[in-house]
């Protein structure tokens, strides 16, 4: 066991730091509010991500013979603590180097590589991820959205929910029904959103301007180039490539960096007493247990470990971690939160609302570690 | 960055859980409130095992391991302080098995077992032979032998060189190991116990509200593991005092829900757990308790300016 950097590990990290400085505006904090999905952030991201993608920062950790460095998952973890760290300025577009690329990568043809992973590796699209519905959410594989096949073409038909950034996106990661109910009739298409008959409603929310939407799916046309692997294989794809993704973005970064931050708060109006204090270093050990979690994670990827229950371990850390920095927040900055005039305290309360539902819900985790990891009897719920 | 164990830890986590087999369940039934473990203390110092922390190869962070193994045993082992605070904190040997408290104390852990008492105050930390104080064990149920703080003759004592970080620090992360040993053995039993007693026609074990206490309890036993692994191994002193103050918070949790699930069954002598939840509680409540290490990291984290 070996808690420590490498050197090449530190300068990396060194490195992103000093790329997000030089190119964050000085005002980021105001005109960001560190909101991810932001028309300022993913705007942003549109000259960001080609900056990141020159000088090597974009897809460090994909194979050289795809442009990426090669490095291993450390590296693009620490890349994503850095960038979580300050509100995402990669907007949604770290989903396209996480796992979006990843998967046409592996289970795309020629002419979707082509398509899509320059574009991608460059820096300049926007991906969403088209997966829940209104009535399969954590049931995921309950989905409705139809694809029947016309000729050469697929017509879809139904509407998806939650959708993040669908507003702003340029591609989506859609899941659709091609055969029997379940998980063994699902498909990954990949669908252009300025597609006719694809319709974008935003939906007003606490999270961020465009982390949600509706996308309805009326007759939508797609070429049979826009089915990624076999027909009925998409629930195979997502399980593949999603796994890497359970335990999520490195959100402590930004939780921890929100508790520093309301401490010196507290202090610079003598009002850090041990009350407070209590709760924010309980809440700060909270967030360094989930940390050394998610870091077990990774160096299971970087052996080539099967994820394993550990990963639902390491999320329910985090969710039980940023509820205490949520609770410390609403107790100790009860005025500031409220006056809404600090972006980061702001942010760092708001965002700690979705950790326990986006990528899989807290309860779902719980299920997942009662059965994988204590071995209990499930009858019959999930 | 390596977070496997490597195959000297694992071997030596493998070694000390042989030498400790025998001691891993109860010996019957009994009616006892807690176990005489100095059996296991001395094989434990014959193997070597009370050296491990000043080895090069093993360090704290091997103290650790051999701690969270010995803590998953019902009995009373007196070999915390003698694994990793000794070593770390004291800069000369101290006789085992080594009590400390602190100063104030009114009851201390172990002391009936231990041939040295450390007194800890704000100034020192002065060490007295056993043999020459008077020892008023205790009854009672916390899962360890206590005994009254005994009457010291200042005299007597022998005042110890200290080292490095404060031995608090280092008696905090025991309290860690201590914790999460305690609380991997209590968890065992509760999921043991809940897969076999069925109500309702079917194990209880399948009820979800049971399921995710218990997942609950298994992600807190997770979470201070890799705290307590990753204070030793970096010798990190913000590192430590977290650990001990999640340790100390988890405790209710983990004491109230293994005696819980168990029923009625729960509050009787019929099973082991009673050894772990009550030691659990013991162990929450040590250095002042978890609201005061947290003050403890919270110092660390975000130091005050003292007026
Ligand atoms: C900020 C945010 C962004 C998101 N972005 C996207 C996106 O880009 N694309 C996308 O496809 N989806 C996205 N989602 C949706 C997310 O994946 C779902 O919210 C999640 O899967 C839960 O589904 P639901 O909201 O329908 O809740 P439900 O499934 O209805 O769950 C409601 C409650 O019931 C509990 N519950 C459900 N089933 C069980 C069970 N078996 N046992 C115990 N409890 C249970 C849940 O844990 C939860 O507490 C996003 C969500 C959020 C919050």
């Amino acid at each position: 066991m070996d808690f420590s950097w490498t050197p090449e590990q530190i300068a990396f990290r060194r490195r992103v730091r000093t790329a997000i400085e030089e190119a964050l505006p000085h005002d980021w904090a105001e005109k960001s509010r560190y909101d991810t999905s932001s028309a300022y952030v993913s705007e942003f991201s549109r000259t960001f991500c080609p900056r990141l993608a020159r000088e090597g920062l974009l897809i460090p950790h994909w194979p050289v013979e795809l442009g990426g460095g090669g490095l291993d998952a450390f590296h693009h973890w620490i890349l994503g603590e850095e960038m979580f760290a300050v509100g995402e300025p990669r907007s949604y577009q770290y989903m396209n180097v996480n796992w979006v690329g990843p998967a046409i990568i592996r289970f795309g043809d020629d002419f979707q590589r082509q398509r899509y992973i320059s574009e991608i590796a460059s820096g300049s699209v926007i991906w969403c991820q088209g997966f829940s519905e209104p009535e399969a959410g954590s049931d995921l594989a309950a989905l409705q959205t139809r694809a029947e096949r016309r000729g050469v073409d697929y017509v879809l038909n139904g509407s998806k929910i939650w959708t993040s950034g669908a507003a702003l996106a340029d591609h989506c990661f859609l899941l659709a029904r091609t055969g029997e109910p379940g998980t063994r009739g699902i498909s990954v298409f990949l669908m252009p959103m300025r597609t006719a008959g694809v319709d974008v409603r935003v939906i007003p929310n606490f999270m961020g301007q465009y982390s949600l939407h509706e996308v309805f799916l009326n007759d939508v046309v797609l070429p049979s180039s826009a089915l990624l692997g076999e027909e009925n294989s998409g629930w195979e794809i997502v399980r593949t490539v999603l796994h890497n993704e359970r335990i999520g973005a490195p959100r402590y970064s930004l939780s921890m960096r929100v508790l520093d931050h309301a401490v010196a708060v507290l202090a610079a109006r003598g009002d850090d007493r041990g009350p407070a204090r209590i709760k924010a270093a309980r809440a700060m050990a909270a967030l360094h247990g989930a940390r050394q979690l998610a870091l077990q994670v990774v160096d299971g990827r970087v052996k080539g470990k099967a994820a394993g229950g550990l990963t639902n371990i390491a999320r329910y850390a985090l969710v039980a971690a940023d509820r205490e920095v949520a609770d410390f927040l609403c107790e100790f900055l009860h005025d500031e939160l409220i006056a809404n005039l600090d972006p980061l305290l702001s942010v760092g309360f708001r965002r700690t609302g979705s950790t326990g539902l986006a990528a899989g819900s807290a309860e779902i985790q719980l299920n997942l570690i009662a059965k994988h990891h204590l071995g209990l009897p499930v009858l019959s719920q999930s | 960055m390596n977070l496997d164990l490597s195959s000297d830890q694992l071997a030596l986590q493998d070694s000390v859980v042989r030498l400790a087999q025998p001691f891993m369940a109860s010996p019957s039934s009994g009616v006892a409130d807690w176990l005489d473990g100095r059996p296991l203390y001395e094989r434990l110092q014959e193997a070597g095992f009370l050296d491990v922390a000043l080895t090069a190869e093993f360090g704290p962070l091997g103290a650790l391991l051999v701690l969270e193994a010995i803590s998953r045993s019902p009995y009373a082992v007196p070999v915390a302080i003698d694994l990793l605070v000794a070593p770390m904190a004291f800069a000369e040997p101290v006789q085992g098995p080594i009590a400390l408290m602190r100063a104030g104390d009114r009851v201390v852990r172990h002391l009936p077992l231990a041939r040295t008492l450390v007194v800890l105050s704000a100034e020192d930390a002065v060490a007295y032979a056993t043999a020459d104080l008077e020892v008023t064990p205790v009854e009672t149920p916390f899962g360890d032998s206590h005994a009254l703080a005994p009457r010291l003759h200042r005299a007597t004592g022998r005042k110890l060189a200290t080292t490095g970080q404060s031995v608090e620090a280092w008696w905090g992360l025991a309290i860690a190991a201590e914790i999460l040993g305690a609380g991997r053995a209590a968890v065992d039993l509760a999921v043991g116990h809940v897969k076999l007693r069925r109500q309702f026609n079917r194990p209880i074990g399948s009820f979800q509200a049971i399921q995710h206490r218990l997942s609950q309890c298994e992600v807190a036993i997770n979470a201070l593991q890799a705290l307590a692994r990753w204070a030793a191994g970096s010798q990190d002193g913000q590192a430590m005092a977290m650990a001990a103050a999640y340790g100390q918070s988890a405790v209710e949790q983990l004491a109230f829900d293994t005696q819980q699930f168990h029923g009625a069954s729960g509050l009787t002598k019929q099973s082991d757990l009673h050894f772990f939840t009550y030691r659990l509680r013991a162990l929450g409540g040590q250095l002042g308790g978890g609201a005061e290490l947290a003050l403890v990291a919270a110092e660390g984290l975000w130091p005050q300016a003292r007026g």
